[in-house]
């Protein structure tokens, strides 16, 4: 969080996964470069660059995908779901050279824009068995530029986060036009069923993750709590939630986090205004709820960022009885100061 | 996330897991069962000639074919040849390239009308300007 915006927040986190990410690109291109040559010497380079970076792009928007509902199904891959940015602009990387490579090798030796010739050298159009897959990837690959251009928070600022997310979850139509690309792609040219076989591997998995993930969400959401006689929520015992952590509990649908701190709880709504962060996942840094993501901040008795700052999230109110949590699950309006509670 | 946002992710998925299997399987059923791009259409619907002569390569089975007084050069392109164009021509007596015939592109059965007698053809890629392969009777 800050005042002015920066190229890249940098932390040694950051410095850590970029150098991760960095070597398995390095190591992928160089295994994939030494097979083909090993099994297909009469490969010529360009051939070699397109097919390597076209596939380094597919697996690598396949971990991306991947990482979202792994970490909401096991907490220990949540660091990577931090660090999924770079990854996305690494990956739009690997996708821009393919792309560009393929427009240079199949559409700039005619006598039309190589542009207007990807999207007139195959006009079969109402054909599913024939149809012009370079569009669907080259339409797929102007998505991902838009969304690795505006993977900045003052892009996230300007367009504001409800356009941005809109524009983010576009990934879901490049996903598919991708899968569709590489499938008929493979029909069309190739008679490989590799291809088709790691394919379909990669997208029953990816969809099943997030099927499951959501689903999961979806019984969570749905979970009835134990009210007491003034329709408050029972939560938790004081002793379940850790010092400076939370507890995150559903409230019609909707996620609350109650953080225990210096002796105190208080109770936020758990979306973080930048991105949708899950406020609870964080911890107390200098007194403020931290948003795990990209450490947005939160004081937690009236929900308000610390000046200057102006973000604001909904505030609960809380009761003890003994050491029982209970919740008012009538949410105050953003930024309401609230009384902590004591334990 | 909100609720709202966890619900359209569900949907996203759930659309993704019904629709591009479904286009999938749509594109597999629809590929046509005789892949004939023909040159000369009524020749090739008249399937029946005596064959002249045949050849037969990794990738390539060529036959010559008389039928109703007319010679058809009947090429099947039994594995996709590894070049993005690739036009065929007369093979010379000195098994140089001669006479253009027509192009060729996918797995399939392409049929060209031949005036002359033919020893072999050779399968050239215009873009590289080398020859992919030739084949003699």
């Amino acid at each position: 969080m800050g005042l002015d915006y920066q190229t890249i927040l940098w932390n040694k986190h950051k410095k850590v996964y970029d150098k991760l990410i960095l070597a398995f690109m390095l190591m992928y291109l160089l295994v994939f470069a030494g097979l083909t040559f090993t099994f297909n010497a009469q490969t010529t380079i360009e051939t070699l660059i397109i097919r390597a970076f076209g596939t380094l792009a597919v697996i690598m928007l396949h971990i991306i995908l991947a990482i979202g509902p792994i970490s909401r199904l096991n907490t220990s891959f949540l660091p990577l779901l931090y660090n999924r940015r770079h990854l996305g602009v690494s990956m739009f990387l690997a996708a821009a050279v393919h792309g560009v490579f393929s427009m240079i090798q199949f559409h700039t030796l005619g006598n039309v824009n190589p542009v207007y010739s990807i999207f007139t050298s195959n006009l079969d159009y109402t054909s599913l068995t024939n149809f012009p897959f370079q569009v669907l990837g080259f339409v797929a690959l102007i998505i991902l530029f838009f969304m690795a251009a505006t993977s900045h928070d003052f892009w996230l600022k300007n367009l504001s986060p409800s356009v941005w997310k809109k524009l983010h979850m576009m990934v879901y139509v490049a996903y598919a036009l991708i899968i569709l690309h590489v499938f008929l792609g493979a029909f069309q040219q190739e008679t490989s069923p590799f291809t088709i076989g790691f394919l379909s591997i990669g997208f029953v998995t990816i969809v099943s993750l997030h099927l499951i993930a959501g689903f999961n969400e979806v019984k969570t959401d749905t979970k009835k709590s134990e009210k007491d006689e003034s329709n408050w929520l029972y939560v938790c015992r004081t002793g379940e939630i850790e010092e400076d952590r939370a507890k995150i509990f559903t409230v019609d649908k909707e996620r609350v986090a109650i953080f225990k701190y210096e002796g105190k709880l208080s109770a936020i709504h758990n979306v973080c205004k930048h991105q949708g962060g899950p406020l609870g996942e964080g911890k107390i840094v200098d007194g403020c709820i931290t948003c795990p993501w990209h450490g947005y901040q939160y004081l937690p008795g009236n929900g308000q960022s610390p000046p200057p700052f102006t973000e604001k999230v909904a505030t609960y109110e809380l009761k003890l009885v003994k050491d029982k949590i209970y919740l008012n699950p009538e949410a105050f309006p953003e930024g309401t100061e609230v009384k902590p509670v004591n334990c | 996330m909100t609720s709202n946002l966890r619900r359209r992710h569900l949907f996203m998925w759930i659309g993704i897991l019904v629709i591009l299997p479904v286009l999938m399987i749509l594109a597999i059923i629809n590929i046509p069962k005789f892949p004939v791009n023909d040159q000369l259409v009524e020749i090739a619907s008249s399937n029946k000639g005596a064959v002249l002569k045949t050849a037969i390569t990794d990738n390539v089975e060529l036959k010559l074919i008389e039928a109703a007084s007319k010679k058809i050069l009947e090429i099947q392109i039994l594995q996709p040849l590894k070049a993005s164009s690739a036009t065929v021509h007369i093979l010379n007596d000195d098994l140089s390239k001669g006479d253009f015939i027509g192009q060729i592109s996918a797995k399939g059965i392409y049929k060209f009308p031949i005036e002359k007698e033919i020893n072999g053809i050779s399968i050239f890629d215009h873009i590289k300007g080398e020859e992919i392969t030739k084949i003699q009777f």
